[in-house]
C-alpha cells in the first residue's frame, strides 16, 4: 500500500530526528486510531482483551512496512509509538477545551477511549508542558512517563523497551511521577 | 535544573522514599551536602504522598469495554475506580434491578498471597453488617479464576461535601451516625486506620456510610512492595493520620478516634486542625508531633460564618480527641460519641480544658462511669491492611459482659494471634514481624494488668496469656524468637499475678496449678540466662503441687502428670549429686507407670521420664568407667537399659496414638540411638549396630522430607558419629572412617551457612577428633595430623573451649 509505504518513510525520517516528518506523520496515526477506536467501541470481541498496549502495536502494524523497516531496536518503535500517543491526545485535549477541531464522532470515541479517572484527572495540555520541562534535564525519566502514561506501556514492558531493569523504571517512575505533581500543582 | 543535579535528586528522593518515615531525616542529612538538593528531595517527598494514583491510570485505555462485561452474575455498568491492585465497578445483578460495587483484582497479581489477603478483608467485611457500613453482598471467582466480591453500591456524596450545606446539628448526628460504625468495627477487633471524609459517603436518605474497610489498600497501588507495616508512607493520608502513625508506632483505636477528631474539626470549621501544605518533612513532623491545634473555635482560616459558636464543648470534645498522646484521647468511640450526644441534649460533656482536667482530675475519676478500656496488638499482614484490637471493658454494671467479653478476647487472642504468629513464623524473615506482633500483644497484655482486676478468673486468663506470650518470646526447644529477657519478663508477670491472686484468696486450685505452670517455665528461663539464685525455689514449686493434688483429687491423671512435671522440673534444674536426681525421676516414673491405657500427654510424660533415667543412668556408668570402676558401670548400664527400652516402647505407644508425626520420628530416632549405645555398653554388640543403624535411617527420611531443616541435617550427623564410634569398636575401621566422612561434610556445610553456631561447631570437633584417632589406628599418621593441627586451630577459638577440654585435646 502506497500509504503504508509512505509511513515507513517517515517514521524513518522521523526516526533520525527530523520534525517536518513527525508531523506529517501525526495525521496518518491519528486517523488511523481513530478509526480503531471506533471498530473497539462497536466490536463484540468477546474476551479478547485489548490492551493500550496491543492497540499501539496494532496501529503501527497497519501503519508500516514492518519488512523495509528494521526495528531492530524496540525502543525506537514504543518511543516512537509513545511520543505520537502523546501528541495524539493532548492535541485531542487541546481541540477538546476549544472544541474547535475534530467533529463529535471523534471526540465521542477518543473520550470513551481515554479513561478519566475521576479522582485523578489530569490535564493533558498541563502534562504535556510539564513534561516537556522534565524532559529537558531528564530525559530518559520523561520517556518513562511518556511510555508509561500516553502508550500504557506496564513497567516491564518500559524496562524491555529501553533495556533498562524494572527497578530503574520504576524508580524513574516515581520520581518523575512526583516532579510532574509538584510543577503542576504550582502552576494551578 | 541541571541533569547532574537532578541525577541526584533523583537517586536520593527514591532512597528515602524506601526508608520508614522515621528514619528519613537522619538519611537526608548524611547524604544531603546541599541544601538545595534537600529542599528538592523533600519537594518530591511531599509531592509523593498526595501523588499517590497521580497518572497511575493511563491516558488510555481500551480494557473495559471489550474485556469485561459481566463478572459473576453481575452485568458491568461502568468503571467507578482503578487502581494499581485492581478495579472497582458499577454493577448491577443480572436478575435484580439492585446496582453495586463490584470489586476485582487485576489479572497478574492475583498471587497467592494477594488472594489470601483477599480472601482475609473479605472474611472481615462480612462481619461488618451495620446500617453505615457499606454492606458486603456477595463474592466469588470469575470464569477465568479471578475473586471479586460485590458491595453495597452507596450513590451520594462525600461527608465533607454535604456537610457545607448542613448546619451543625446534622453535621454532628452525621457524624455520629460514622463513630457508630467505626466503633461497631472496633467491637469487631477491626481498626480503619484510613479514616478520611472521601471514604465516607452520605447517601440520598442523609445516612453516613463508611466504604473502603481496608480494601483501599488492597486495591491501591504501591503498598504492598514496601517493608512498611503499620504506616509506610504511601498508605497514610497524612492530614488525618496521628502522631503514633506518623512516628511509625503501634495502630490502635486511639489512631482512628484521631482521625474521627480531625474529619469533625475539618467538617465544623471547614479546615484542617493543621495546615500541612508546602511544608518540610521536619516540620510536618513538628507540627503533628510537638504543635497544639487551634480551638476549632479560634481558627483564623475557619470557614464558618459564626465560629465562636464552637466555643466551650465543642472544642473541648475536638481537642481531647487530638491529643498527642493516645492515652489522652477517648477511650473509645462510643465515649467519643456520647459527649457529642450530650452536647446535643444540653448536657455537660466529659472533655474538659486540660488546666480543669487536671485539678478535677480525681473528681471526674471517682464520678464518671468505670469505663475503662484498654485496647490492642494490632496485626498486620506484611502491607498491613487490617489491625484487629482487643478490647476490654470492666465497668461494674455490666461485669458480667465484660468478663464474657474478656474470654472472647481472649480465645481471639489465641485463636488468631498465636494461630497468626505460627504461620507467620514459617515465612523466611519474618522475624520482625512477628516480633512487632508480639510487642503489640505484650502491651495489651500490660494495659490490662495496669488495671485493678479483682476476678480470679480474669487474673487467671491474663496469666496463661502472660505466659503464652512467653512462650513464643523464648521458650526454649519451641518454635520462639529468641528473646528469652523478654520471656522471663512476661513469666515473671504471670507467676507474680497468680502469687497475688493466691495470697488474696485460699482454695483456689486452678491458680495455683497454673502457679505451678508459670513458675517452672520461669525456672526453665532462669537457668538459660544463667540466673544462679533459684535452687530454693525449687522444692516449694514442687510441694504447692503436692499441696493442690491433697486438696483436689477430682482428676488424678492430671495430678500424676503435673506433679511428675514437677519432680522432672526439680530435678532437671537441681546442682545435687546425680544420684538425688535420680530418685527424683524415680518418683516421677513411679507416678506415671502404672497408669492403664495412657492418655497421649501422660504417655509423653513417660517418655520424658524414662528417657532421663535411661540417659543418666549411662552417664554415671560412662562416669564411674572413666574412674576405674568398671563392675559399677555396668551395674549403671543395666540399670539404664529397661528405660531406654521403655521409652522405646513409650515413643511407639505415642506414634499409635497420634500417628507419624515429624516430631516422634524425631523422637523414635533418638530412642534408638539411646538403646542402641546402651546395647554396646553391655557388650551387645550386634543389636547395638542394629539400632544405631535405624537411627541413622530414620534421621536422613526425616532430612530428605525437610531438606532446609538444619536441625534435620545435625540429627543425621549425630546418627553418623554414633555409628563411627561403633563400627570403630567392631574393628572395622574403614567403615567407621566412611561414617566419619559422611558426618563431616555435613557438619561442615552446616557450618558454612552459620558459623557461629556453638552446639555444630562442637560437634565438628567431636566429629574430627574420631577423625583422628581412627587414621592413627589405621596407620596412616600424616593425614592424621593434618587434622590435628586442624584441631588445634580450632582449639583456639574461644567457643570451642568447652569441647576442647572435654575431648581432653586441652587439659584443663
Amino acid at each position: 500500500m502506497t500509504e503504508n509505504a509512505n509511513v515507513t518513510q517517515l517514521l524513518k525520517d522521523a526516526q533520525d530526528g527530523n520534525e517536518t516528518a513527525l508531523n506529517e506523520l501525526f495525521p496518518l496515526v491519528y486517523d488511523e486510531l481513530r478509526r480503531l477506536a471506533g471498530l473497539r467501541m462497536k466490536a463484540e470481541r468477546g474476551n479478547h482483551t485489548l490492551q493500550p498496549t496491543a492497540l499501539v502495536h496494532e496501529v503501527y502494524m497497519r501503519l508500516i512496512d514492518q519488512h523495509s523497516v528494521d526495528w531492530n531496536n524496540r525502543l525506537h518503535f514504543f518511543s516512537l509509538a509513545s511520543e505520537m500517543m502523546r501528541r495524539i491526545l493532548v492535541t485531542h485535549a487541546v481541540a477538546k477545551k476549544t472544541d474547535k477541531r475534530g467533529g463529535e464522532v471523534l471526540h465521542l470515541a477518543l473520550d470513551e477511549a481515554m479513561s478519566f479517572s475521576q479522582n485523578n484527572a489530569v490535564d493533558f495540555a498541563d502534562l504535556d508542558e510539564a513534561l516537556s520541562g522534565l524532559e529537558k534535564f531528564a530525559p530518559r525519566q520523561a520517556k518513562v512517563v511518556e511510555m508509561r502514561f500516553f502508550a500504557g506501556l506496564t513497567v516491564e514492558e518500559v524496562a524491555q523497551a529501553m533495556n533498562l531493569d524494572e527497578r530503574t523504571i520504576k524508580r524513574d517512575w516515581r520520581s518523575a511521577k512526583a516532579w510532574l505533581y509538584e510543577r503542576m500543582k504550582n502552576e494551578k | 535544573m541541571k541533569a547532574e543535579d537532578w541525577q541526584k535528586i533523583h537517586e536520593i528522593f527514591n532512597d528515602a522514599a524506601d526508608l520508614p518515615l522515621s528514619e528519613r531525616n537522619n538519611f537526608l542529612s548524611e547524604v544531603c551536602e546541599n541544601p538545595d538538593i534537600r529542599r528538592e528531595v523533600e519537594k518530591l517527598l511531599r509531592a509523593e504522598d498526595s501523588a499517590n494514583r497521580f497518572l497511575e491510570n493511563s491516558a488510555i485505555n481500551f480494557d473495559l469495554p471489550t474485556n469485561l462485561k459481566k463478572i459473576g452474575r453481575y452485568k458491568i455498568i461502568s468503571e467507578l475506580g482503578k487502581g494499581g491492585m485492581g478495579s472497582v465497578f458499577l454493577a448491577e445483578r443480572e436478575d435484580l434491578p439492585q446496582k453495586v460495587a463490584v470489586k476485582i483484582i487485576k489479572r497478574g497479581l492475583d498471587s497467592e498471597d494477594i488472594l489470601r489477603r483477599f480472601h482475609h478483608e473479605r472474611e472481615i467485611l462480612a462481619a461488618l453488617e451495620h446500617p453505615n457500613i457499606a454492606r458486603l453482598i456477595d463474592g466469588g471467582t470469575t470464569d477465568d479464576g479471578l475473586p471479586f466480591y460485590v458491595m453495597e453500591y452507596v450513590e451520594g456524596i462525600s461527608i465533607d461535601e454535604y456537610c457545607k450545606n448542613v448546619n451543625l446539628e446534622e453535621k454532628l448526628q452525621l457524624f455520629r451516625q460514622v463513630c457508630k460504625a467505626v466503633s461497631f468495627a472496633h467491637a469487631r477487633l477491626i481498626v480503619h486506620r484510613d479514616l478520611k471524609p472521601s471514604n465516607i459517603v452520605v447517601n440520598r436518605e442523609g445516612t453516613a456510610k463508611l466504604l473502603d474497610f481496608g480494601i483501599a489498600k488492597l486495591l491501591s497501588d504501591n503498598d504492598f512492595g514496601k517493608k512498611g507495616t503499620a504506616t509506610s508512607l504511601g498508605m497514610m493520608t497524612p492530614n488525618y493520620a496521628s502522631p503514633e502513625q506518623f512516628r511509625g508506632e503501634t495502630v490502635t483505636t486511639a489512631t482512628d478516634i484521631y482521625s474521627l477528631g480531625v474529619i469533625l474539626y475539618e467538617l465544623l470549621t471547614g479546615v484542617l486542625p493543621y495546615d500541612l501544605t508546602d511544608k518540610t518533612l521536619d516540620k510536618v513532623f513538628q507540627i503533628i508531633n510537638q504543635t497544639e491545634t487551634d480551638k476549632p473555635s479560634e481558627n483564623p482560616a475557619s470557614q464558618i460564618p459564626n465560629p465562636k459558636s464552637l466555643k466551650g464543648d465543642l472544642d473541648n470534645i475536638i481537642l481531647k480527641s487530638l491529643k498527642k498522646e493516645p492515652e489522652r484521647r477517648y477511650q473509645s468511640v462510643m465515649n467519643f460519641s456520647e459527649d457529642i450526644r450530650r452536647f446535643l441534649v444540653g448536657l455537660p460533656v466529659s472533655a474538659r480544658p486540660d488546666t480543669f482536667r487536671y485539678r478535677t482530675a480525681k473528681f471526674v475519676k471517682r464520678n464518671r462511669i468505670a469505663v475503662v478500656a484498654a485496647s490492642l496488638v494490632f496485626l498486620s499482614l506484611i502491607g498491613g491492611i487490617i489491625g484487629i484490637y482487643y478490647q476490654y471493658t470492666v465497668a461494674k454494671r455490666q461485669k458480667t459482659l465484660a468478663e464474657k467479653r474478656f474470654s472472647d478476647v481472649r480465645e481471639l487472642a489465641n485463636k488468631v494471634v498465636f494461630r497468626y504468629h505460627d504461620e507467620i513464623a514459617k515465612f523466611p524473615g519474618a522475624t520482625a514481624l512477628r516480633e512487632e506482633l508480639v510487642n503489640d500483644a505484650v502491651k495489651y497484655l500490660d494495659s490490662l494488668n495496669a488495671e485493678q482486676i479483682e476476678d480470679n478468673q480474669l487474673k487467671l486468663e491474663l496469666a496463661k496469656a502472660y505466659e503464652k506470650i512467653g512462650d513464643v518470646q523464648g521458650r526454649p526447644y519451641a518454635a520462639n524468637l529468641g528473646k528469652s529477657e523478654d520471656a522471663f519478663a512476661s513469666y515473671q508477670k504471670a507467676v507474680d499475678i497468680l502469687k497475688n491472686a493466691t495470697e488474696k484468696s485460699q482454695n483456689v486450685f486452678e491458680l495455683k496449678r497454673e502457679l505451678v505452670r508459670a513458675s517452672i517455665r520461669l525456672i526453665a528461663m532462669k537457668a538459660r540466662l544463667g540466673d544462679k539464685n533459684f535452687q530454693d525455689e525449687l522444692a516449694p514449686i514442687v510441694d504447692l503441687q503436692i499441696e493442690v493434688n491433697e486438696a483436689d483429687k477430682s482428676n488424678p491423671n492430671q495430678n500424676a502428670n503435673e506433679l511428675a512435671e514437677a519432680y522432672i522440673m526439680q530435678a532437671d534444674y537441681m546442682w545435687q549429686t546425680r544420684l538425688s536426681r535420680i530418685e527424683l525421676y524415680q518418683k516421677a516414673f513411679a507416678l506415671l507407670e502404672n497408669i492403664p491405657n495412657k492418655p497421649l500427654e501422660i504417655q509423653h510424660q513417660f517418655s520424658r521420664v524414662c528417657q532421663r533415667l535411661g540417659t543418666n543412668y549411662v552417664w554415671s556408668g560412662d562416669e564411674l568407667l572413666q574412674n576405674g570402676a568398671k563392675e559399677k558401670a555396668i551395674e549403671d548400664y543395666r540399670k539404664a537399659l529397661p528405660f531406654n527400652q521403655k521409652m522405646f516402647d513409650s515413643i511407639k505407644a505415642e506414634i499409635a496414638i497420634e500417628g507419624e508425626t515429624q516430631n516422634l520420628q524425631r523422637l523414635l530416632a533418638g530412642a534408638n540411638q539411646n538403646l542402641g549405645e546402651n546395647y554396646f555398653k553391655l557388650g551387645e554388640k550386634e543389636k547395638g549396630l542394629e539400632m544405631l543403624k535405624k537411627n541413622l535411617e530414620i534421621s536422613l527420611n526425616l532430612a530428605k522430607a525437610d531438606e532446609k531443616n538444619t536441625e534435620a541435617q545435625i540429627d543425621v550427623s549425630n546418627a553418623l558419629v554414633s555409628l563411627t564410634e561403633a563400627y570403630k569398636q567392631f574393628g572395622e575401621f574403614q567403615k567407621a572412617l566412611e561414617t566419619n566422612a559422611g558426618s563431616l561434610q555435613i557438619l561442615e556445610k552446616i557450618l558454612s551457612l552459620d558459623n557461629k553456631n556453638i552446639e555444630t561447631s562442637n560437634l565438628l570437633i567431636r566429629i574430627i577428633n574420631a577423625r583422628t584417632e581412627l587414621l592413627k589406628k589405621m596407620n596412616r599418621p600424616n593425614e592424621a595430623k593434618n587434622f590435628q593441627s586442624r584441631l588445634a586451630e580450632m582449639c583456639k577459638s574461644e567457643i570451642n573451649l568447652m569441647s576442647c577440654v572435654e575431648t581432653g585435646l586441652i587439659k584443663n
